[in-house]
């Protein structure tokens, strides 16, 4: 499964790549709770910073290095004080995840690893639909 | 012995038919990332929830015939 497309060569190195994209995302996401404008909004995107770190402890489990650095790497995206435009990247940064995770998942070893990795492709898309929904409701209620 | 659910040739095609539901799925987001409208961008980013509902649905019928768990052990 996978092994014979030049692309899954480095797989390895990809999925050390995901794990720093997740930890990246956890933090930025932190960031952005800090920005929420009400505490429901707040707790949501706690839930999501959970969801995202969990993800790198799967994969560091995967790679056998769980629990992941707790260091936060280089070029993590940073809040700017915007909790609209945040979400809006946010929403990018789930969109390439679903597209990342499809490509490791078409070059997983096994079905059981592929399985795993589309797993969090969907929690993935599910969180670009929560933060949708969060900016259709800060819309809402500045437009009653 | 359980009944193989699917003839090999229909086997093929469903697992033809995964891999190209979870290459779309990545592709349909890939695509609505660099879409600006945010209807447009949450329509399209909807198609890649639909893909990999597909193929999760396909990934029970593989998983439920007999000859794929028999290859998965």
């Amino acid at each position: 499964m996978g092994s014979n497309r030049s692309v899954c060569s480095n797989f390895r190195q990809q999925l050390e790549e995901s794990i720093q994209d997740e930890i990246c995302d956890a933090g930025f996401y932190a960031e952005i709770a800090n920005e929420a404008p009400t505490d429901v909004l707040r707790e949501l995107v706690t839930s999501i910073v959970g969801d995202e770190y969990g993800h790198a402890r799967l994969q560091a489990s995967l790679l056998g290095i769980s629990p992941p650095p707790v260091t936060v790497p280089p070029q993590c995206p940073s809040a700017t004080g915007s909790f609209a435009n945040d979400v809006r990247v946010a929403i990018a940064g789930e969109l390439s995840a679903i597209t990342r995770y499809a490509g490791l998942a078409e070059c997983a070893p096994t079905t059981e690893v592929r399985y795993l990795l589309t797993s969090i492709l969907g929690d993935e898309y599910a969180h670009a639909r929560i933060w949708n929904a969060m900016l259709l409701a800060g819309l809402s209620s500045s437009n009653p | 012995m359980a009944a193989n659910l699917f003839e090999s040739d229909t086997l093929a095609l469903l697992k033809t038919a995964q891999d190209s539901e979870l290459h779309l799925s990545g592709l349909y987001a890939e695509i609505a990332k660099n879409v600006a409208d945010p209807a447009l961008q949450t329509l399209i980013y909807s198609m890649a929830g639909d893909a990999y509902g597909h193929f999760r649905i396909l990934a029970i019928a593989l998983m439920a015939d007999p000859q794929r768990r028999k290859s998965n052990r």
